[in-house]
């Protein structure tokens, strides 16, 4: 097997210079998750071209505004969660802490797990009904786009050539209900885990804002929207006319899903909805964050 | 590829292949012998090392990672203070790891003192879930990371 041949440019305008050059190579960060996929003694499978972007300062840096919270695309997430632990939301801190164990964290980035080719990890779903953009920089521009945008309907990803993830814009917004949930390891048990991510405010015992999604850790995700505007405006509890409503429309969401998705993942994420939908009141319970 | 870097506090320059695991780049080739790969799948634990300070398995990245960079393995603790204090920690609380994963714990330890002296037994479990030797009961564990932290706060106390 011949030698990968490895660039490690040390800044943005090099990485953008060498991507532009050699748009086919691989981009690599924490390497965590091609690690997990190539498992066994033997050596890396790497492609020709790979770019090593783990010593850019630009793509390390946090920082905060009034109104959102940037996080370059190589940050480790061991480092998000001990400068964001208390200010970023918690559907998202909680998806965090579920990636693996603290040495993992403390070398996969979230660039990595956001962009992940092949599986929308943990942090897809929070980010996704979070509202969180991503900037994508190319030689001569940049643009931002919402989470879901990142990948085409089929799953491919929807990066033009040469454009990378540079940073993650979070949006501070105070929901009174969130929850997360991550069944099954995406790289061993790929056909039965999934993420449930949920955002809800209640006000006045109203609900306001409601808002689902499901990755199945392959390149399927489900957001509904017409569940979440059936859901907004009702009172909690919910009545039992209006979940099984839910029910049925998610059922048929559900079956819409492309084969990927095993049967046993579209029960779990019907459970795990009704259950949610069951324990929806005022924001005291202990069961959300 | 070659690469220059920093291990155990003395700059390094050697060369290896863009495909070589860290883990076996060390071990092998450098002949760090601490380091026990069994899973190459970040599950046991038993490579771990220090990169920049941070905990991390050398299993999971590639040895070209480290360029520039900074590695602590056990070899380079065994040698210094720090070692007493853990050893003499893990003694008092009963914890004793096998020979073949006490490097990654030691290592691990000094990663949770490098960032707390006071740290709590849930931070120390935490810190050790990715690790997999069932030889010494992980409670014993944590109270002896516990007590290595408190003789080091009192050595560096005492200086």
């Amino acid at each position: 097997m011949s030698d990968s041949k490895v660039f490690q440019p040390t800044s943005i305008n090099e990485l953008l210079r060498t991507y532009q050059e050699y748009p086919k190579a691989l981009i690599l960060a924490g390497s965590t998750a091609i690690a997990r996929e190539q498992k066994g003694d033997g050596p890396f499978e790497l492609p020709e071209m790979v770019l090593h972007i783990s010593r850019i300062p630009e793509l390390q840096r946090i920082s905060r505004t009034e109104r959102y919270f940037e996080i370059g695309s190589c940050v480790p997430i061991s480092r998000i969660l001990k400068v964001g632990q208390h200010v970023l939301p918690k559907v998202f801190t909680h998806a965090l802490h579920n990636i693996a164990h603290p040495a993992v964290r403390n070398m996969g980035t979230l660039g990595g797990n956001l962009g992940h080719q092949a599986r929308r990890l943990n942090t897809f779903g929070p980010l996704t009904i979070l509202d969180a953009r991503v900037e994508l920089r190319k030689s001569g521009s940049s643009r931002w786009v919402q989470v879901p945008r990142l990948f085409t309907k089929s799953g491919e990803p929807a990066l033009e050539t040469g454009e990378f993830i540079s940073r993650i814009r979070i949006p501070f917004v105070d929901w009174n209900l969130q929850f997360y949930q991550r069944i099954g390891d995406p790289f061993t048990k790929p056909k039965s885990s999934l993420t449930f991510s949920a955002l809800t405010d209640v006000e006045k015992a109203e609900i306001t804002d409601f808002r689902v999604a499901f990755t199945f850790l392959g390149r399927s995700v489900l957001r509904d929207r017409e569940l979440e505007t059936l859901i907004s405006g009702k009172k909690v509890p919910l009545s039992e006319k209006i979940r099984s409503e839910a029910r049925s429309l998610f059922r048929s969401s559900l079956m819409d899903l492309p084969g990927e998705v095993t049967l046993f993942q579209k029960q779990r994420a019907l459970r795990l909805l009704q259950w949610y939908l069951s324990a929806l009141h005022e924001p005291t319970s202990e069961l959300f964050f | 590829m070659k690469l220059r870097f920093t291990l155990n506090g003395r700059t390094i320059e050697a060369e290896t292949s863009t495909s070589t695991r860290l883990v076996d780049f060390l071990r092998r080739e450098l002949g760090l012998q601490s380091l026990h790969p069994s899973c190459y799948d970040g599950q046991c634990g038993n490579c771990a090392i220090l990169l920049d300070g941070e905990m991390v398995y050398s299993c999971l990245l590639p040895g070209f990672a480290v360029q520039g960079r900074s590695i602590t393995t056990y070899e380079g603790i065994i040698d210094t203070l720090d070692y007493n204090d853990i050893i003499s920690g893990f003694h008092d609380e009963q914890a004793y790891p096998c020979t073949y994963c006490l490097p990654a714990k030691i290592v691990i330890t000094q990663s949770i003192l490098e960032s707390t002296l006071d740290p709590g037994q849930q931070e120390v479990l935490e810190a050790f879930s990715g690790t997999y030797c069932p030889c010494t009961n992980f409670h014993n564990l944590a109270r002896g990371v516990i007590r290595a932290g408190e003789y080091r706060r009192r050595r560096l106390h005492e200086r």
